[in-house]
C-alpha cells in the first residue's frame, strides 16, 4: 500500500524565531518565502516548528543574532492543508525511493534539500513537515521522552499561515 | 493517484536532462547543506525510536532503490539493536 498525500484541515500552532526587527518586519509586511542559501533543508517555504515555542526561541538565538541581540517568536496558525508529512514512514521511504532513482538517473549528487523541494512541487504540497533530532541520537535512544526532537514544518503555500502575532520578546543568549 | 506513483510519473516521463534541468530550477536550494543531519523517525514517535540517518548528499550507491522491505532493518538499526544487546 502507498502512501498518499492527505488533505487536511486541521490547524496547528507553528513558533517561528528571528531578530526582534525583522519579526516586526514580518507582522507589518507578511512573510515571504525562504531564500535558496537560508538554510531551507525542507525546500522552499517558511519555517516553523510545530507547538515548540522553546524551539523557536533557541533557534533563533543560535542562528539569527548575537548574545545581547533582541530577539522575537512569531506564534501562527498553521492549516496543514495537502501535507508532504516526513514524519510518516511510508512517505519518508517513498522520498528516499525518489531520490536514490533520482541520483541513478541524472548520475548527479543532489542534495536532500532539493529532493524534498521537487518532490514537493510534483506533489502540490502546501506544507512539508519532518523530525529532527539536531543532537546526538544516542542520548536519545536512553531515555523515554525527549524534548530535543525538532517537529519543522515547511509552508510552501503562504496562504496556509492563517494569523501572526509576536507571541515572546527577550535577549539571545539570555533567552529562557 | 498515491504519492509513489505521482513521482513515478515524474520521473520516468522526464529525460535524464530534463531532471538534472529542474535541479536548477527556481530557488532550488541545490548547494544546502545540513549541519547535523536529519533524522527521520522510522516509526511512530515512540522512544527509544529507530531512526534513519539521511546524509545532506545521498551516499545511495549503498543504498536500494527498490521498495524498502520494513521489516529488514536498516545498517543502523541492526548496529543499534547490536548495541543494546551487548
Amino acid at each position: 500500500m502507498q502512501p498518499r498525500i492527505e488533505v487536511s484541515d486541521q490547524i496547528t500552532k507553528g513558533y517561528h524565531g528571528t531578530k526582534l526587527d525583522a519579526a516586526r518586519g514580518i507582522i507589518a509586511n507578511g512573510f515571504a518565502r525562504s531564500a535558496p542559501d537560508s538554510g531551507a533543508f525542507l525546500g522552499e517555504g517558511v519555517y516553523f516548528f510545530d507547538g515548540q515555542v522553546s524551539q523557536a526561541k533557541r533557534w533563533a538565538t543560535e542562528h539569527k543574532a548575537k548574545t545581547g541581540d533582541a530577539i522575537a517568536v512569531i506564534g501562527s496558525n498553521i492549516k496543514f492543508g495537502r501535507m508532504l508529512n516526513l514524519a510518516d514512514k511510508e512517505q519518508s521511504d517513498c522520498l528516499n525511493w525518489f531520490a536514490c532513482e533520482y541520483r541513478l538517473r541524472t548520475k548527479m549528487k543532489v542534495t536532500l534539500a532539493t529532493i524534498i523541494d521537487i518532490a514537493a512541487e510534483k506533489l502540490n504540497a502546501q506544507v512539508v513537515k519532518a523530525v529532527r533530532i539536531p543532537k546526538n541520537p544516542s542520548q536519545l535512544m536512553e531515555t523515554t521522552f525527549s524534548a530535543d526532537v525538532e517537529i519543522i514544518l515547511a509552508v510552501r503555500e503562504l496562504s496556509n499561515i492563517l494569523s501572526k502575532e509576536i507571541v515572546w520578546e527577550g535577549l539571545a543568549g539570555y533567552a529562557r | 493517484m498515491n504519492m509513489r506513483q505521482i513521482l513515478e510519473r515524474f520521473l520516468y516521463s522526464s529525460t535524464p536532462d530534463q531532471l538534472r534541468a529542474e535541479l536548477t530550477k527556481g530557488n532550488r536550494p541545490l548547494f544546502q547543506t545540513i549541519e547535523d543531519g536529519v533524522f527521520i523517525p522510522t516509526s511512530e514517535l515512540s522512544f527509544p525510536a529507530s531512526v534513519t540517518f539521511v546524509q545532506g548528499e545521498f551516499a545511495d550507491q549503498e543504498m536500494r532503490c527498490g521498495d524498502l522491505d520494513p521489516k529488514e532493518p536498516s545498517e543502523l538499526e541492526a548496529n543499534q539493536e547490536l548495541a543494546l544487546a551487548a
